[in-house]
């Protein structure tokens, strides 16, 4: 019984293969992980919220609906995708890009102009931030589109364009031209007509997967232990990948743990922690570390005493060992923050120049000087080594963070320990990070720890983490956050630091931007708004058994941050990574 | 609760004290140094509370080894021409104190007896004497040991040692300091939460019995309501709405979450004690709701109000430490629940060095959970009779 | 060893009022187990309806932090996460309630507001069978197993077997599932590999088609062992227990010893006398704990990834999904009442001295 259902399989199998005929399908098969959603609310929706972006995540999902090129953290160059030609027009009023002429959706028909318009259509109604940049785009012909700045030129604009993943009109051109009558009527955001077009993008779910990179899926693939992405032959692509299907395992960190120690996973982009990564290198499972562009900041709110003193901030800043920190955060996944400037330490000579960042102070660990700073602020140290202010009061304040982040609860639990070893009296707090979040938001907390920085290679986003992102200026509805006040007198002037991080990488002109950066670089090391505790690494398991052709620790590529600019993205793209059976 | 101090030994030296002063006067030496030892360990360990409780026990077990029953003529071992059949209040105390205490004596000869019992017993003791002594002998480890570190090593987990006889956890710290101090406060809510859950069942099981009608109806309504939908989604869906600020806080969800059966219990006996003559005559007397819950329903359940009560601290428990490795309720260290949720984030299920964090608190929470069945199960034997003569 | 002794209530004579239709109605125990799950089931209801409307956390904020740490910026994740409720929580608080009570009705139980517009319905759909085919045969095997094993252990109380099963079932009996499903982990999957246990995430082996067929069959058994085993494990113990004393206290009854005494065959006994009596009181408790293995699903199904109702549940309450919250909790309070319900007219007609109780005192 059981040899003619193994037989009936075969041949099932066999004639679901026999169609795919065009192109050889490469053999190999990648396994990897990401935390996909399952179904039922698993769809194929490009603008849903359990759509491609949740289910493929930065990495698988510019192997299926590719952007225009990929950035190169190492050199600061873009590699083709789905462009071919891409630049600033000669009069720097639109940003041009040309689709590579045998750019094809997995159906076989051709990308076009047409494409790169319905996408951005919707990208309108979307709130999307390229528009904050530029009015229109235009189709100069049939593979030329033209982004038409509306005002200064930007790069920031042009990351943001060629990072943008494009639609197929086949599936989006309805909602697209309905967008654009929208428009069109000289309708605003809080017409009522955007907002129901707004929740119909956000509801739509193709059938098919129109796909313009090498691998795309149907719904049938997708179980809740592992879905498989399948191989197609019409990408540009197609011919270089050595993967014929990408089979995905579920789940977070600790169901991928198994699978990574017994084989059945190859490459995963999650956070282990430290002990796991011993126990895979233990199982002989290579690993490769690549930058997070992100990690912990200490946060204060503003308004909490005495964390309105700057000399306090720059006490506490001295006092806690970051390096000791780091560990504590995520074991070698981890390194103490160096130039405290609000800019990641990989990036900061290539965003401030070499004057600003000598400039930068350091606040490498010295006790003594954070107690000078202590005591100029007006604090004394008491009969039990607490700091207590004139009136003798102690600095008795309540620590909140996020209990089920084991990083980010590591790195507060050892600051935490550290200030008050120093002569602070923090009282820790561990509470579900939905909470933890929302009450950084509201400004309902003394001490509290979220990330800073991101993986862009611009001043401008990295700063926005926390001091825009939780605080006043950047929240709504009245809350506060941080409170950290952005227009006060600096120097003997007036500045406005909101808007010095928002023009710092505006324009073409590098070295002003290297400058402006610097400016804001230099205000937040000496103010010390939030504590940059330390930058996380990505240490990801590379099962080398089952993957050949993973370049060694010295490859640039391996400068790349994960996120949207992955190394994994390329390097199955080039066909560089292959099966190793 | 849970905890020495020194305030507590001074205690339990006051209330051992009194215990052997009583045993003096009443020429009765040997129980009067148990009641020495055990008044001031229970004083020591759980402050005012353990040390009056362990004296009033004692008090009545030192005098029923010297109360000489002057009721019945036939039975005292009294002179006849001793014998007043007037009884004054102090006596009638004396009476119910040198019964109680015979009653201890006689459940703690069953219980010894009991095997299993005993072992449960013992087992519960040891996890009680464990949360109240251990500081005593062992440092809790609250923050990061990073000097621990090997050097070289990515992670502070350490594999048992002779200076860390169950390792360390993922911050280098020693496990044994964690499961040592991480059943507290579990223990001590679970018991709130079990006192709690009785009180409110005896309460309201006789208020619904005696008073009838509206009261009743709404009550068993209510019981029949928080019996009927399933505990644990209830709690998860509650936690989630609830933000817990306070053990205390849990202690009363549980309690509020666990009373209804004891209450359909507590109503059908008084139920069928009111079809009984002397109640009615005491309702008919108006001696009063607290008399006819004191004197005549909590004595005749108090098995199983005991057993009830071991259940809901086990159900508590339970609760707690779920809520607790689920994520969803504030984790406070020290806590067993808490190493195994850590345990789990940090990868401790699958390293040899880095199990000692699980193991430990996985095993305690058994071996508590056990203990408290081997416990009541032998309780209902030692109360009940029946069960005792081996049917 | 029993189970907690419950007092058995006295029966007070029936009252009957003749001419009161309503009164006889009410009199009839089916009917007012009936109305006593309605009202439950009402107030169940009621009570999320007005818990989705407490709560602390804003999804709407969860979810922006969500697709900011994705890394969108502000504005495009406010406005993708805009639109996530399909009730307007501005409207009248009554209007919402009506408006609640007639979808429940239709049996829409909403959309999932994380879940992009996916229907509640349908991922309850998705979830249920798996819940309901472990739970059930857990409780199925384990109840089998139990009252077989307890008879067996009546019968030779005292002996090296009695004790030998009564002292494990009491352990089992003593141990919190959660911490059987961690050792089981440890144990047989993690020291001894027995079962690769991240592979055997999920309902079946994805590989294999879904089908009549007998491999596929064998996937869904072999991916439900660790969890049912869980079951098994932390419930048989009870079932011994509370099936040896059932057992003990019939062979105490007259009516054995006069069914000994007319010298009828030990199996006649065993079957018809002792096992049919002893077994009543545990069938009444068997569709009681199915609510209790309900619950207790929620944690084993997310140790073992298993693709249950309850995990589901435990997801839709860290993201704060309400509404799928919600749903679901119905649902499992709905089956927990129904069986309860069931079970109360099972005894009902299965020990006519229940029927005529009337409610009182029990």
């Amino acid at each position: 019984m059981k040899r003619y259902i193994a037989l009936l399989l075969a041949v099932v199998m066999l004639v679901g293969i026999v169609p795919v005929s065009a192109q050889e399908a490469p053999e190999g098969t990648w396994l990897g992980t990401w935390p996909y959603v399952l179904p039922p609310e698993h769809d194929l929706g490009s603008f849903t919220a359990s759509g491609l972006a949740a289910n493929l995540g930065n990495v698988y999902r510019s192997l299926v609906e590719m952007p225009f090129a990929f950035y190169m953290w190492s050199s600061g160059e873009y590699e083709p995708m789905l462009a071919s030609e891409w630049g600033f027009t000669e009069d720097n009023t639109a940003y041009r890009v040309t689709i590579n002429a045998d750019a094809m959706w997995s159906d076989g028909s051709p990308v076009t102009s047409a494409d790169v318009l319905a996408t951005y259509s919707i990208g309108r109604i979307r709130g999307w931030s390229q528009y904050n940049y530029i009015s229109e785009v235009r189709a100069i012909d049939d593979k030329t589109v033209e982004f038409v700045f509306s005002g200064e030129p930007s790069l920031v604009a042009e990351r943001l364009i060629l990072k943008e993943y494009i639609v197929a009109a086949a599936n989006y051109g309805e909602l697209a031209a309905r967008a654009d009558e929208i428009v069109a009527a000289g309708l605003t955001r809080d017409s009522e007509e955007w907002a129901a077009l707004a929740s119909d993008i956000g509801a739509f779910k193709p059938d098919v997967l129109l796909a313009s990179g090498p691998y795309t899926y149907t719904l049938d693939t997708v179980n809740d232990a592992f879905m498989t992405m399948q191989w197609q032959p019409n990408s540009i692509f197609s011919g270089s990948v050595q993967f014929g299907e990408i089979k995905l395992w579920a789940g977070e960190t600790e169901v991928t743990t198994p699978l990574v120690l017994s084989g059945e996973l190859a490459h995963s982009t999650n956070v282990y922690p430290a002990n796991t990564v011993t126990s895979f290198e233990s199982a002989g499972i290579n690993l490769v570390t690549i930058p997070r562009a992100y990690g912990p900041a200490l946060l204060f709110q503003h308004d909490t005493y005495p964390f309105n003193i700057v000399e306090v901030r720059q006490a506490m800043a001295y006092a806690i060992n970051r390096d000791e920190n780091a560990f504590l955060t995520n074991g070698i996944g981890a390194s103490g923050t160096v130039y405290m400037s609000g800019i990641l330490d990989d990036m900061v000579t290539l965003l401030l120049d070499e004057e600003t960042v000598e400039s930068l102070n350091r606040y490498e660990y010295n006790l003594e000087t954070a107690a000078g700073l202590m005591e100029t602020a007006g604090f004394t140290l008491d009969d039990e080594g607490k700091w207590v202010d004139a009136e003798g009061n102690r600095i008795s304040v309540e620590y909140k963070f996020p209990a089920e982040f084991a990083d980010f609860s590591g790195a507060s639990q050892n600051a935490i320990d550290q200030l008050n070893a120093f002569g602070f009296d923090i009282t820790a707090r561990a509470n579900p990070w939905q909470e933890v979040a929302a009450d950084i938001r509201a400004g309902n907390f003394q001490l509290s720890v979220w990330s800073w920085a991101q993986g862009s290679p611009f001043a401008t986003s990295q700063f926005f983490g926390p001091i825009q992102r939780f605080n006043y200026v950047g929240l709504t509805d009245g809350q506060i956050g941080m409170n950290f006040q952005m227009e006060f007198e600096y120097n003997g002037e007036m500045v406005n630091l909101q808007d010095m991080i928002n023009n710092a990488s505006t324009g073409l002109d590098v070295e002003a931007q290297r400058e402006r950066a610097g400016d804001v670089a230099t205000i937040i090391n000496d103010l010390m708004p939030f504590i940059p505790l330390n930058v996380m690494l990505s240490v990801e398991p590379m099962n080398e058994a089952a993957i050949a052709g993973v370049p060694d620790d010295s490859d640039p590529i391996w400068l790349n941050p994960s996120g949207v600019d992955h190394p994994i993205i390329w390097l199955i793209l080039q066909g560089t990574l292959s099966d190793a059976q | 609760m849970i905890g020495v101090s020194s305030v507590g030994l001074v205690i339990g030296l006051v209330c051992g004290g009194l215990a052997l002063a009583l045993g003096i006067y009443l020429k009765q030496l040997r129980p009067g140094i148990t009641g020495f030892i055990v008044c001031t360990i229970a004083g020591f360990g759980c402050s005012i509370i353990g040390g009056l409780i362990a004296l009033f026990v004692m008090a009545a077990v030192i005098i029923s080894h010297a109360y000489v029953d002057r009721q019945d003529p036939f039975t005292s071992r009294a002179k006849l021409e001793e014998v007043d059949f007037s009884e004054t209040t102090a006596q009638s105390t004396m009476r119910r104190l040198a019964n109680f205490g015979n009653t201890v004596r006689v459940s703690w000869g069953a219980l010894v007896r009991n095997k299993a019992g005993f072992i449960g017993f013992l087992g519960v003791t040891f996890f009680l004497a464990m949360s109240a002594f251990g500081p005593l002998f062992i440092e809790y480890e609250g923050s990061a040991q990073f000097s621990r570190r090997v050097d070289g090593a990515r992670s502070l987990f350490q594999a048992p040692s002779a200076e860390f006889p169950l390792g360390l956890d993922w911050q280098g710290r020693s496990v044994l300091s964690h499961v040592v101090y991480g059943g507290r406060i579990l223990i001590v809510t679970s018991i709130q939460a079990g006192l709690a859950a009785t009180a409110v069942a005896v309460l309201f099981g006789s208020l619904a019995a005696l008073m009838g009608g509206w009261v009743d109806g709404i009550l068993s309504a209510l019981a029949n309501f928080i019996l009927t939908i399933p505990q644990f989604p209830l709690l998860l869906v509650l936690a989630s709405v609830i933000q817990f600020t306070d053990p205390i806080q849990m202690a009363l969800l549980f309690g509020f979450l666990n009373w209804p059966t004891l209450m359909r219990a507590v109503r059908a006996q008084v139920l069928s004690l009111r079809e009984r003559d002397y109640v009615e005559a005491a309702f008919a007397l108006d001696l009063g709701l607290w008399h006819i819950i004191s004197r005549e329903v909590f004595p005749n359940m108090v098995s199983y109000i005991a057993v009830n009560l071991i259940f809901t601290v086990r159900t508590a428990l339970y609760g707690l430490v779920a809520l607790v490795v689920l994520g969803i309720v504030p984790l406070q260290e020290p806590d067993w629940g808490v190493m195994i949720f850590m345990g789990r984030s940090q990868g401790a299920l699958f390293s040899q060095e880095a199990i000692w964090m699980m193991l430990g608190p996985i095993l305690a929470i058994a071996l508590f959970q056990l203990s408290l069945v081997l416990f009541s199960r032998s309780l209902e034997e030692v109360f009940n009779p029946r069960l005792r003569s081996g049917l | 060893m029993t189970s907690i002794p419950t007092p058995r209530p006295v029966a007070a004579a029936p009252r009957r009022s003749p001419g009161q239709v309503l009164r006889r109605l009410w009199d009839s125990y089916s009917f007012r187990v009936l109305i006593q799950s309605l009202v439950t089931i009402w107030a169940v209801t009621t009570f999320t309806f007005v818990l989705i409307r407490l709560m602390p956390g804003n999804p709407i904020q969860i979810r922006i932090d969500q697709l900011m740490n994705r890394g969108l910026t502000f504005e495009e994740a406010e406005q993708q996460a805009a639109n996530l409720f399909d009730f307007d929580p501005d409207a009248p608080i009554l209007e919402q309630y009506v408006d609640y009570i007639g979808k429940l009705a239709r049996g829409d139980l909403g959309n999932s507001i994380l879940g992009g517009g996916t229907p509640v319905n349908s991922i309850i759909l998705e979830f249920l069978p798996w819940t309901l085919f472990s739970v059930g045969l857990g409780l199925l095997l384990s109840f089998l197993l139990g009252t077989l094993l307890g008879v067996i252990i009546a019968y030779r109380r005292g002996g090296f077997l009695d004790n030998f099963i009564t002292t494990v079932s009491s352990i089992l009996y003593g141990i919190p599932d959660y911490v059987i499903a961690l050792l089981l982990i440890l144990v047989v999957g993690v020291q001894l590999q027995w079962f690769q246990v991240g592979q055997m995430r999920g309902a079946y082996n994805p590989a294999i088609e879904p089908g009549f067929t007998l491999e596929f069959i064998a996937s869904i058994f072999q991916h439900a062992i660790l969890p049912v085993g869980t079951y098994i494990l932390s419930t048989t113990g009870s079932w011994v227990l509370a099936m040896k004393s059932s057992t003990l206290s019939t062979l105490g009854e007259d009516f054995i010893t006069v069914a000994k005494a007319r010298g009828l065959s030990e199996t006649r006994i065993l079957s018809a006398y002792v096992g049919r009596n002893a077994l009543l009181p545990l069938v009444t408790r068997l569709a009681i704990s199915i609510g209790f293995v309900v619950s207790g699903s929620v944690i084993v199904e997310e140790f073992f990834q298993y693709p249950g109702l309850g995990r589901r549940l435990l997801r839709a309450i860290t993201e704060r999904d309400y509404t799928t919250m919600q749903g679901i909790f119905l649902v499992i309070s709905i089956s927990v009442v129904a069986a309860n319900a069931l079970s109360d007219l099972l005894l009902g007609w299965l020990d006519p001295r229940v029927r005529v109780g009337k409610g009182r005192g029990r």
